[in-house]
């Protein structure tokens, strides 16, 4: 195929024209699902269908509707655009990219979610419409930039290769103000064993409202799951005194569990950084913790948006990170199976979880956290970046929070040696008590 | 604060196969330290907290189909349950230890071609 702007031929399911990075769009939303819907299942289709997010998108000025300034911003009270001159509120248009997961065939891909070419420019220059200064954007950094002469804010808002700009994105909800309280509240009732600097430094005046890149997928499987459980029957002792012995008796079954697995909305971290979740080294894994986020609520990119925060772009493509999600949606059936098999409440061994995919969804996403990060120089050199995240949608808040170690090892210790001599007590009092 | 600290004592005396679980208290109590350590520094460091995608991911299920065969009647077993039970296992956690993102690179597919898993 060729590339509709240069005429560049493109190969066979490339997203972008090698030559001057336009998206290669393989029909509209409608087009894409309709095309997808007649493709074999997902383990034959080499190449995805790709779903344009972005029709219609521009860069350069985003004009409010109604006066035409470009000075917007989020209002986090509302959730909505503001313009910042005439005060008119207004949205961007609500994702349209969702479908009916039981009618998924096929490997369907947001085009902000396909694979990130290496050498894709992030210094992108852009001609200010308003007075034809050549404005540059580092879009490794952010979206937006202002023109130096007019004052008007340039967006980008055109997909590059580069995992800068995603199919949707869900606004900021929360507050600085109210992200403070969670993030205060969830540190005041760890203070007693925190480490004495960190108490000292702990500040919430420069926590930062970052949109961290994640994979939304939906997923249309058949689930077959084969083992055995068990039920317990009777539980009994017998024998006196010291012989007692408790025994449980159990029906054992042949069981299986065979049905159709809608997932909607599995969420995997796109970034290599945060989905590196390895404990004493990092504390990613407090970020991974805030989710799910309410999925429903994602509106079409706008870098009006991003304004006022920071935003990290994704540097994970969807072919590695297929294995995980694969590993997750087997979790899901495996629990999904128990939940129909809680008769046996002494177990199940699955000897067989084989889960067929016969579509998948996959859109790129940026979701809203409000993050405090704290660095720990420990003693032997070693650094720790603690952080404190806060859901910016529904404010769940999990963190990390430095420990004073020598502290907790005494108080450890008095405990150890308290439960020490109490632990002997009983031991004798038991022995009389026989 | 995890799970396994408050339901440790349950679980040492609920495990115990001669039916008197109180034996096990002075062990729990020699012990004591140690278990203190570990609660206070899961309670702040926190790292075993993670998105629990198995059932907080909305998922449907349709046309199910199920057997369930009786096998045999076990009798004077010791423990209270299933060896080899397998229904809660979790292989798609990122944390836990595993350095995901470098067995991820050189990965490709996708997700249909995961089957016959335990």
């Amino acid at each position: 195929m060729f590339c509709p702007k240069c005429g560049t031929q493109v190969a066979d399911g490339g997203a972008f024209c090698p030559a001057c990075g336009t998206a290669i769009v393989i029909g509209t939303a409608a087009a894409g699902i309709a095309a997808a819907a007649a493709a074999p299942p997902a383990e034959a289709t080499a190449t995805p269908v790709v779903v344009k997010t972005n029709e219609g998108a521009k860069d350069g000025i985003n004009k409010c509707p109604a006066c035409g300034s470009s000075d917007i911003a989020l209002n986090l009270a509302t959730g909505l655009l503001r313009c910042n001159f005439c005060r008119k509120e207004f949205s961007s248009e609500a994702d349209t990219l969702d479908y009916d997961i039981s009618r998924l065939q096929g490997v369907i891909i947001g085009s902000g979610s396909d694979t990130i070419v290496a050498d894709a420019a992030t210094m992108i220059t852009l001609k200010c419409t308003a007075c034809g200064a050549e404005v540059v954007i580092d879009t490794a950094e952010s979206a937006q930039a202002r023109c130096h002469w007019c004052r008007n804010t340039l967006s980008i808002n055109q997909q590059i290769p580069n995992g800068a700009i995603p199919d949707a994105l869900i606004p900021f909800r929360l507050t600085k103000e109210q992200a403070q309280k969670h993030i205060e509240a969830f540190v005041s009732k760890r203070q007693f064993f925190a480490h004495p600097r960190f108490k000292a430094e702990f500040t919430t005046q420069n926590i930062m409202g970052v949109y961290l890149p994640y994979m939304v997928i939906d997923v249309n499987a058949h689930a077959d799951l084969r083992g055995q459980g068990e039920h317990l029957v009777r539980k009994y002792t017998v024998g006196s005194g010291d012989n007692k012995k408790t025994y449980y008796d159990a029906d054992l079954y042949n069981l299986g569990r065979d049905f159709d697995l809608h997932i909607d909305d599995l969420t995997v971290e796109a970034s290599n950084e945060r989905i590196n979740q390895v404990a004493g080294v990092n504390t990613n894994n407090v970020i991974n913790a805030i989710l799910p986020y309410p999925l429903k609520e994602t509106v079409k990119f706008n870098a009006n948006y991003l304004r006022g925060f920071t935003s990290e772009k994704r540097d994970i493509n969807r072919e590695q990170l297929a294995p995980l999600a694969g590993a997750q949606v087997r979790d899901i059936a495996r629990h999904q199976a128990k939940q129909t098999a809680l008769f046996y409440d002494r177990g199940i061994h699955w000897d067989q979880v084989q889960v067929e995919n016969k579509g998948e969804l996959w859109k790129s996403v940026y979701l809203p956290v409000w993050l405090y990060s704290y660095l720990e120089v420990k003693g032997n050199g070693k650094k720790l970046l603690h952080y404190v995240a806060v859901n910016g949608v529904t404010g769940e808040t999990m963190g990390s929070v430095p420990l004073n170690t020598a502290k907790l090892f005494i108080v450890s210790a008095i405990v150890e040696a308290v439960g020490l001599v109490l632990g002997v007590g009983a031991t004798i009092l038991l022995l009389f008590a026989s | 604060m995890p799970d396994f600290i408050w339901n440790l004592p349950s679980l040492l005396l609920g495990s115990s196969s001669d039916g008197y679980g109180y034996h096990l208290i002075p062990l729990v109590l020699c012990f004591s330290g140690f278990i203190f350590y570990i609660a206070v520094y899961l309670r702040y460091r926190n790292t075993d907290k993670r998105h629990h995608h198995e059932h907080e991911t909305t998922t449907n299920i349709a046309h199910l189909q199920q057997y369930d065969q009786l096998v045999k009647h076990r009798t004077k077993l010791r423990t209270a349950t299933m060896q080899d039970s397998n229904d809660s296992r979790i292989e798609g956690a990122l944390s836990g230890g595993s350095d995901l993102p470098a067995s991820l690179k050189g990965l490709a597919g996708t997700i249909g071609g995961f089957t016959n898993g335990k």
